[in-house]
């Protein structure tokens, strides 16, 4: 993975130094809380419902066994105990000290860690595919450029003040599973028939209020023009993209307002201006980059391992766990173990202290040190020999870290809603956990695949809730929670927008609402059909029908 | 208003004028709008030493960009801090225009964004006159080290990497 040189490390101390600085003149008085909070927004640090909120940056959703045991100790020490992994490969930190932040950020330095730019109108953490690297299907590995993106937009001069923020994910295989067409810049790496890599470059995706899925405004740029190439269309943005209106105000609704021909125009004549000027990187630190990203030293080992084999046939709970949890990996006789941190009735990413060392060292003995964050709140153990899975499974499974639900009805993403947040409008984590425990109720819910249910306090859809194969939303009728159900969302390739199925539920009513639509679902499915495959063939009516009556 | 120019502060030899308003007299340089550059230009060029243009931040600099060589300075106008049009306006003026003239940013900044401005083109900020200069500096000199190559001279990271200077 990538490790700071002397000038990252340089960099990120003088910007600790900064944030100190600006806090103590927040605690000495000379900044007002409405002075501050510019400043702490570039910080990743929230005002929430009851405290302060640091949220710090993972970027592409790498982690070194070192980093995730910092995170542990930043949660022991200054939070209390635990952390939440979040849908954009971020971890966010809910009860914080205001003068404790710069501590934090000195030990988050320490580890080649930051909160830079997790919160206010500027460009995001550059999330990636978790299974970088190591995914049977990948044309290249997005982690270079997603470094070379993290390392161009940090601190960017021109952008840290967008109509905005703004959000970078990319995807190097096949399947995505970076949701790349819900982003605001998404790129997919591709070959052209020369066999020379680059980018199908999309732009305008997001959820929100106004959810779309992103278009793509260049078929094909060669890899080496990638950072001027963006600078052209973050500047079209930033002078163009509305500022009168938060609402309306991503690059969505400028690209949609302009038109894609007419805004790839603008993109193509900002482009000609800069492409020559010296803003694309060297090819020199794009290889120098690239050789972090080598592959470990794997061992040469035969794709099938009988002891492996037969494990999984004398302890099926074992089995379960591999036919659920484990997908193949590129080399031989090696596996990508995802680690569930949604347990039957917990809140959904959180992780303890302990949870998170134990992780770190499970990475260190059996994955070369290194684990993966995933926009689902889930973790991944990337280069997992199949003979070590045993040992692996026993291990997590006395830390609670062995839930068998990967991509499961159960596996539900939920934002931390109004038990944290000042935005929602309700609560999601509650709704998360009644719908975990009753479906795990439910013997034959556990074998259906692709089942993503998510969860979100109110219309911003931190918790993804429009490309849920089931969304779950939030609203407030009158000061009492209500939730207004969509089906047939996918952030996936073939990505898609949920569509609202009818009037909103009480919160005592959801669990039985979405045991209904599952039933309808298993009823009327072919063969072993994905939800998302079922809804698209059969439609919302039947569903509606099911759930409402046809009265 | 007082300047911060090139992290000093300094009397403004400029008058900002509005649309309608005469030449204060004894003035050598003013700032006018757009649009009363667009009327105006002839006069203005003979009578004044120097003559500045205010652009707000929905007006492209394409606006100005046959005058360029008449104007001494370009003046960015942010109505709010976070209003960042102005970032891009000064970067197209001096990489599209190749403007060696002075751009000055006016309205509301904050001296923490004194840094960005800089690298974005800006070589002067208008101030309040009891501004503290030397913070405006400190907030200047808190990085020594950018990921991007700009319109200024500091050397990114990508290149002192590789042994350029």
């Amino acid at each position: 993975m990538y490790r700071y040189d002397e000038f990252d490390h340089a960099f990120v101390a003088q910007r600790v130094a900064q944030f100190q600085n600006q806090v103590d003149r927040r605690l000495d008085g000379e900044l007002t809380e409405d002075e501050f909070k510019p400043l702490r927004l570039m910080n990743g640090l929230y005002l929430q419902l009851h405290a302060y909120m640091l949220r710090v940056a993972i970027p592409y959703g790498v982690l070194s066994s070192a980093q995730m045991r910092q995170l542990a100790h930043i949660a022991r020490t200054y939070d209390k105990d635990y952390g939440h992994f979040t849908t954009r490969q971020n971890i966010q930190y809910n009860w914080p000290k205001l003068k404790d932040v710069p501590a934090i950020l000195h030990d988050l330095a320490d580890v080649e860690m930051h909160a830079i730019q997790t919160s206010g109108n500027c460009i995001r953490n550059v999330t990636a595919d978790p299974y970088a690297g190591v995914a049977a299907d990948e044309v290249d590995d997005p982690r270079v450029y997603a470094e070379i993106l993290r390392q161009w937009s940090t601190l960017h001069p021109e952008f840290a003040f967008l109509p905005r923020k703004f959000k970078f994910a990319l995807s190097g295989a096949v399947e995505d599973r970076a949701a790349v067409k819900l982003h605001d810049i998404g790129l997919y790496i591709r070959r052209n028939e020369a066999g020379e890599v680059g980018f199908e470059v999309l732009v305008g995706g997001g959820q929100g209020r106004t959810p779309i899925i992103a278009k793509t405004i260049c078929d094909f740029l060669p890899k080496q023009h990638l950072l001027s190439y963006m600078e052209a269309i973050m500047r079209v943005y930033n002078e163009h993209g509305r500022r009168d209106n938060k609402y309306k105000a991503r690059i969505k609704i400028l690209l949609n307002a302009t038109g894609v021909d007419e805004f790839r125009h603008q993109v193509e004549a900002q482009w000609e201006q800069i492409k020559d000027r010296d803003y694309d990187l060297p090819e020199s630190e794009m290889q120098r980059i690239q050789t972090y990203f080598a592959p470990p030293d794997y061992d040469v080992l035969d794709a099938t391992q009988k002891s492996f084999e037969l494990q999984k046939f004398e302890d099926p709970v074992f089995g379960t766990w591999v036919k659920n949890n484990v997908v193949g990996h590129k080399r031989p006789g090696y596996a990508v173990a995802n680690i569930s941190l949604k347990p039957v009735g917990g809140i959904p990413g959180d992780a303890t202290s302990e949870q998170m060392d134990v992780v770190a060292d499970l990475a260190d003995r059996y994955s070369f040190g290194e684990i993966r964050v995933t926009h689902r709140q889930n973790l991944v153990l990337p280069d997992v020999k199949l003979t070590d899975l045993f040992a692996l499974f026993e291990e997590l499974h006395q830390y609670g870290l062995s839930t068998p639900n990967h991509g499961r009805a159960t596996d539900i993403i939920a934002c931390p809603g109004l038990d944290y947040c000042s935005l929602a409008n309700a609560r999601a984590i509650p709704v998360a956990q009644r719908l975990s425990e009753r479906l795990h109720e439910i013997r034959a819910v556990h074998d259906l695949r692709d089942m993503h249910l998510n969860i979100s306090g109110c219309i911003n859809a931190c918790g993804h809730h429009h490309v849920g194969a089931i969304g779950i939303l939030g609203v407030d009728r009158r000061g009492e929670e209500f939730y207004q159900i969509t089906l047939g969302g996918s952030a996936f390739e073939d990505a898609s927008i949920g569509d609202i199925i009818g009037p909103a539920f009480a919160s005592d009513d959801v669990v039985e609402a979405v045991e209904n639509i599952i039933r309808t679902y298993v009823n009327n499915r072919e063969g072993e059909e994905r939800f998302i495959d079922t809804y698209r063939r059969v439609g919302l009516k039947l569903f509606k029908e099911k759930l409402y009556g046809t009265d | 208003m007082a300047l911060i120019k090139d992290g000093e502060l300094i009397e403004d030899a400029f008058v900002t004028l509005g649309d309608e308003g005469v030449i204060p007299s004894g003035a050598r340089a003013v700032i006018v709008s757009v649009e009363r550059w667009q009327t105006d230009s002839a006069l203005l060029t003979k009578s004044m030493e120097r003559v500045g243009v205010l652009l707000q931040p929905d007006q492209s600099p394409d606006l100005i960009a046959d005058d360029l060589d008449k104007i001494s300075v370009v003046a960015l106008h942010f109505p709010v801090f976070s209003d960042g049009r102005g970032f891009s306006q000064a970067r197209r003026l001096r990489e599209t225009y190749d403007f060696k003239g002075e751009i000055r940013g006016t309205g509301h900044l904050i001296r923490d964004q004194y840094l960005f401005l800089h690298r974005c083109g800006f070589n002067a900020i208008e101030v309040a006159d009891d501004v503290e200069a030397a913070q405006w500096k400190i907030a200047m000199e808190e990085f020594s080290l950018f990921y991007q190559n700009t319109v200024d001279d500091r050397n990114p990271v990508m290149r002192m990497r590789h042994g350029a200077s």
